[in-house]
């Protein structure tokens, strides 16, 4: 799956992946290949950009951390609780609308 | 020079080129540098396509921000200015003097100047609310009109005090004399510093703009759901729709004299005021994108 397949769903990922627990981009980067098998192909450093939006857009908070070397930590905020929950919610009705029709 | 430095080097530099300053450049410049020592052999993308998508996504931001922020310190500054309008009311039983006449006439017109464009800056803002990116001449114009609105708006609260400073009018100064006194320097000072509180924020959206291209809508595009019915109306036509505001402008003004049994500075003021509405589009018309 290419980066052109993925425009539009990449910040809901990046807010699943983030769910867990707080990550910083290369550990986000890589939880998302784990969970794809390996099947999201992109660009890495396209996830800054989408981390840096979902903190401007108050989804996800960051701090800087100091474990040997300098490093930012984002991990998801109340809104961006919700707003990861709502996403669910629409892919799953979509997701059943769209096999309802192809299967 | 191993190859990860000379990655970081390129994007610090399309990062600047792009517009991308201060902080902002450094968190990213860490964050990137913090990933390849993780792996060295990282895929990171195009220094210059992460930096034009960073630039994009933060320019778009900061045109909006400033359209909003422009706006509502024009209208606190818009309310002070009532208030130090009504503050002014026992001065001028006094009469004005020519220099005041002639700054309550500057005023007059920059304050109608700041009210459009901060108006309009704030429905194009509203208009491009939902969208990541925008184009940079969509970009330009938001910063115009709050650039202009803010500026528009200063002139419209320093002009009667630059005049009370250079005449040292007894009345004016002599603050604390008259109870009203105290409050219309106070309301122009308290103004001025609304306005100049929100002249960061445009300057950071002229600094930084995205680099997408496109046109910028022109004043019927803002209209949003009115769109259709005035288009309709101007025939489709932004020119046209200027000159009917222009004439409407000038007959309100003069049927307002005639009411007031004043028929000749009615048609005279209305002439002034369509006229002035007509020159200031077509000056800066294209300038603000309110035409193409």
């Amino acid at each position: 799956m290419d980066a052109e397949q993925l425009k539009g769903h990449l910040d809901g990922l990046v807010l699943a992946i983030i769910a867990g627990e707080p990550k910083h981009g290369y550990a986000v980067i890589e939880a998302l290949k784990v969970r794809s098998q390996g099947r999201l192909d992109l660009p890495e450093g396209t996830v800054y950009p989408a981390l840096h939006r979902l903190e401007r857009n108050g989804l996800l908070a960051s701090d800087w951390s100091d474990t040997g070397r300098r490093r930012r930590v984002y991990r998801l905020t109340t809104k961006g609780e919700r707003e990861l929950g709502i996403r669910r919610r629409r892919w799953r009705e979509f997701v059943s609308t769209v096999e309802a029709v192809l299967a | 020079m191993t190859d990860a430095t000379r990655y970081l080097d390129d994007l610090d530099a399309e990062l600047a080129r792009a517009g991308i300053r201060g902080a902002h450049r450094e968190r990213i410049v860490t964050e990137f540098a913090d990933h390849l020592s993780c792996n060295q052999d990282a895929d990171l993308g195009d220094p210059a396509a992460i930096a034009t998508q960073f630039a994009d996504e933060l320019g778009t931001g900061f045109a909006r921000t400033a359209a909003f922020q422009a706006f509502l310190a024009l209208a606190l500054a818009g309310s002070l200015v009532v208030v130090r309008a009504v503050a002014l009311l026992p001065l001028s039983a006094g009469g004005f003097g020519a220099a005041d006449t002639v700054a309550l006439l500057i005023s007059a017109m920059a304050g109608q100047v700041a009210l459009v464009t901060g108006g309009l800056g704030l429905l194009r803002g509203l208009r491009l609310r939902g969208q990541r990116t925008i184009p940079q001449q969509e970009a330009s114009v938001l910063a115009r009109r709050a650039g202009i609105g803010l500026a528009a708006g200063a002139l419209t609260i320093v002009a009667f005090p630059l005049t009370q400073v250079y005449r040292a009018h007894p009345g004016a100064i002599a603050i604390g004399g008259h109870p009203t006194n105290l409050w219309w320097p106070l309301a122009s000072a308290v103004g001025l510093v609304v306005l100049v509180a929100a002249a960061p924020a445009v300057v950071r959206a002229a600094w930084l703009r995205p680099q997408a291209a496109g046109p910028a809508g022109d004043l019927l595009a803002d209209l949003g759901p009115l769109q259709p019915v005035v288009a309709r109306i101007a025939g489709g036509s932004v020119n046209r729709l200027a000159f009917v505001i222009g004439i409407g402008l000038a007959i309100v003004i003069a049927l307002a004299g005639v009411a007031a049994n004043d028929p000749y500075d009615g048609i005279l003021r209305g002439l002034l005021e369509g006229g002035a509405f007509l020159g200031g589009y077509a000056v800066l018309g294209r300038y603000l994108g309110i035409r193409r």
